[in-house]
């Protein structure tokens, strides 16, 4: 007997990902969806196979997330689905349960948030929404693990017993007449049973693309024409509106609200989305998060270099100066290091960022900043993703599926790279400390500053290029403002953290260890001069001639490329000192002439030139093709040159 | 004949038509035939405007209140 398959859907933040954990123990597995970097999540509840679906409002796709989560319905038909209903918003959640009744899947309703209902005085007849439903509806609070025992029996029994299909909405005769016309031009195209003709008749008359691609490929033949010809312009309305009256009638008959006395979120608004201190308010809550993160992360970051580095020493106490010795401090525990050094950073600043989601103010920062967004090209979802940059630009590209326009997605992702990674934040901080000492913090700001505007030109000029594509829409929900548990905001982090560390488990490790073995070869070295470390540097030097960057220099570029990571670990090897050293600062201060002006213009070259290979990777797949991966690390090299330059020009090395 | 987007703060009205690219989602957001929708505030900006509709908050942009006709109600 094959396993059962269950799938959980719902509005965007219902507690769909609180409801997946509950009933599959926490242990979900991640991976991507064919050919999106779309995570799909499955578990396991026993021996039943639960797929968590994105979030979406409707079944009509206007952004990938949408239409994966049809597909899969369509498709995997799985044999039971779970729809997650908000009970403080069951209005507009209903809107999907009824749509997915009419595929005709057997369908179980949870009621969520039932918490928050009794908060805010809503009082649900389950009893009643069921009979009008015509499936079962069990309330939980999932964060509270409350009803979700009750969940799971159900989920038992109906999957053992069965549930019939069952029409519940009756559309206005009209509406009723062409259904049945359209069932029986599609009768004997593939895909079409008896079953679901129905669900596909109404898409088709809601002009649907995608039912059209799939039910009528080829749109000349007989049918089509008969099915344009009765399509009306109105229809689609007529449908959703039909919808949402039965829905005001399961509301009107078995929901009552209780009059609030305060409602905190209105209250909040006030302030948050104010007029005149929205903005200044905004502004503080983006200062403070950058100021929390590196704040908090500079400890931990020290500790961990200490750790690291008596490590180092004590291995090489214990076992001696040796090839071996040399492999595993310079090798497998540098790598190590480049690792970790990274995770205070990034994860507190996803700590943050998933603070504000849950709470419910980033719908607000996007509202707030939209209309900015839009005048430079982008979208005020992209506002979210350009934050994602400062802590790793992997998830940052990633962020961008819930942009629905192609073309927003693109200018989006092409302006990111700019936006300064925590990963060049140690370059900057090892030769701005070097070379300004007190005064580095400027130096930094100034970089992180120089990126942020070059992220906007270049928005602005892929906007351009871009211009005959159509723009997103702007149509956000702005839920009500929670207060964030502690469990699902670390889970929040960790979804957003996790690429980061998968790439840092593969790639950085790997190419640390890959530079320890150019560093050590060929054996036998008299000088250091001969390594092919060295040589790999002494190459690429040329090219950077006319920037008067030395070869230590070039070699750091030349992996960061793979890494941004590793370019600190990079002039250690080269220079054969710790990274920790403080030898290691003026060596490369020397290597660039010890000229400010040139350290500074490296810097800017290190903040502008292509995006790592993850980051290049995580572009090919969510856009697609090669195209632009291609055209971002062109334009990064080239800026980056220009711009290195530039600062060389005015800073009057060249005279 | 009003448009969604000459609302002033705190005006209701009722949906009558809707003519946007964008109308499918727009409908499944609760923007149907009849359904009333209260202007709450706009944007710091001015742009986009938070609405109620269907017990809840809904942002759009100015640009997309154009193509959606409505009725007030007094
Ligand atoms: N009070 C209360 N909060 C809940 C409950 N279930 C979930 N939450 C909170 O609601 C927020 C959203 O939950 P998620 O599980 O992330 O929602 P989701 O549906 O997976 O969201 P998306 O991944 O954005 O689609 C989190 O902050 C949860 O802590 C509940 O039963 N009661």
């Amino acid at each position: 007997m094959s396993e059962d398959t269950i799938a959980l859907i719902g509005n965007p933040n219902v507690g769909k990902t609180v409801v997946f954990n509950a009933l599959t123990g926490s242990k979900g597995h991640v991976a991507n969806w064919p050919g999106v970097t779309v995570e799909k999540k499955t578990g396991k509840m026993g021996n039943i196979q639960i797929t968590d679906l994105p979030g979406v409002y409707s079944l009509t796709p206007t952004a990938i997330d949408d239409l994966i989560a049809r597909n899969y319905i369509l498709d995997e038909k799985p044999d039971l689905i779970v729809d997650i209903l908000d009970a403080t918003n069951l209005e507009r959640n209903l809107y999907l349960g009824l749509l997915l009744k009419e595929i005709g899947v057997p369908i179980i309703f949870v009621l969520n948030m039932m918490d928050l209902a009794d908060e805010k005085k809503i009082c649900i007849d389950i009893e009643g929404v069921s009979q009008y439903l015509k499936a079962p509806v069990v309330p939980t609070s999932a964060i509270k693990n409350e009803g979700i025992d009750l969940l799971k029996k159900m989920i038992r029994d109906c999957l053992k017993d069965g549930l019939v299909k069952t029409d519940l909405i009756e559309y206005p005769a009209k509406l009723e007449l062409q259904i049945e016309k359209v069932q029986s031009y599609i009768e004997n195209e593939k895909e079409i049973t008896k079953l679901n003709s129905r669900f596909y008749a109404i898409k088709l008359l809601e002009n649907d693309a995608e039912t059209e691609k799939r039910i009528m490929p080829n749109n000349n033949d007989e049918n089509y024409s008969s099915l344009e010809k009765i399509r009306g312009p109105e229809f689609p309305i007529e449908f959703a509106s039909a919808r949402y009256s039965y829905i005001s009638e399961i509301i009107n008959k078995n929901m009552k609200k209780g009059k609030l006395s305060f409602d905190s979120s209105a209250f909040l608004d006030r302030f948050f989305l104010d007029k005149k201190i929205g903005i200044p308010i905004f502004i503080i809550i983006m200062w403070g998060m950058f100021e929390f993160t590196f704040r908090v992360a500079t400890p931990f970051m020290t500790l961990i270099e200490v750790v690291l580095g008596k490590l180092g020493d004590a291995i090489i106490e214990g076992i001696g100066e040796s090839l071996l010795s040399s492999f595993i401090v310079d090798g497998i525990i540098n790598g190590f290091g480049s690792i970790v050094i990274f995770l205070p950073n990034i994860f507190l600043m996803f700590l943050v960022l998933s603070f504000l989601e849950d709470s419910g103010y980033l719908s607000r920062a996007a509202f707030v900043m939209d209309r900015l967004m839009y005048k430079l090209g982008l979208h005020g979802r992209s506002f979210v993703s350009m934050l994602l940059g400062f802590g790793c630009n992997v998830p940052a590209i990633m962020s961008t599926r819930a942009i629905e326009s192609e073309n927003d997605r693109i200018v989006t992702m092409m302006a990111n790279q700019n936006m300064s990674c925590g990963a060049r934040l140690p370059v900057y901080i090892l030769i701005g400390g070097t070379v300004w000492g007190s005064a580095a913090g400027g130096i930094i700001f100034s970089l992180y500053a120089m990126g942020i505007i070059i992220a906007i030109l270049v928005a602005l000029t892929f906007r351009r290029i871009l211009s005959k594509g159509e723009r997103s829409p702007f149509i956000l929900e702005l839920g009500d403002y929670r207060a964030p548990t502690i469990k699902s905001t670390i889970t929040h982090m960790w979804e957003k953290g996790r690429e980061f560390v998968k790439k840092a488990g593969t790639i950085i490790f790997t190419v640390v260890i890959v530079m320890w073995i150019l560093q050590v070869l060929p054996l036998n070295q008299a000088d250091p001069s001969e390594s092919y470390l060295y040589q790999i540097g002494a190459f690429f030097q040329p090219f950077f001639g006319p920037l008067h960057f030395g070869n230590i220099a070039v070699i750091g570029i030349i992996f960061g490329f793979l890494a941004k990571e590793v370019v600190v670990a990079a002039f250690g090897l080269m220079l054969g000192v710790d990274e920790e050293s403080s030898e290691l600062g003026p060596k490369i201060f020397e290597n660039l002439g010890n000229n400010p002006v040139i350290a500074y213009s490296y810097l800017v070259f290190v903040l502008l030139y292509t995006p790592c290979v993850a980051v290049i990777a995580a572009i090919k797949r969510e856009s697609g093709s090669w195209k632009w991966p291609i055209i971002s690390v062109i334009y990064g090299l080239l800026l980056a040159y220009l711009m290195a330059f530039l600062v060389q020009l005015i800073g009057g090395v060249y005279f | 004949m009003v448009l969604l987007s000459e609302l002033k703060v705190g005006q209701k009205a009722k949906i009558r038509k809707i003519n946007s690219k964008f109308s499918n989602k727009l409908m499944a957001m609760g923007l149907v035939l009849g359904a009333e929708i209260k202007l709450i505030r706009f944007a710091p900006a001015g742009d986009p405007i938070e609405f109620e509709i269907k017990r809840y908050s809904l942002s759009l942009r100015k640009e997309i209140c154009q193509d959606v006709e409505v009725l007030l109600i007094e």
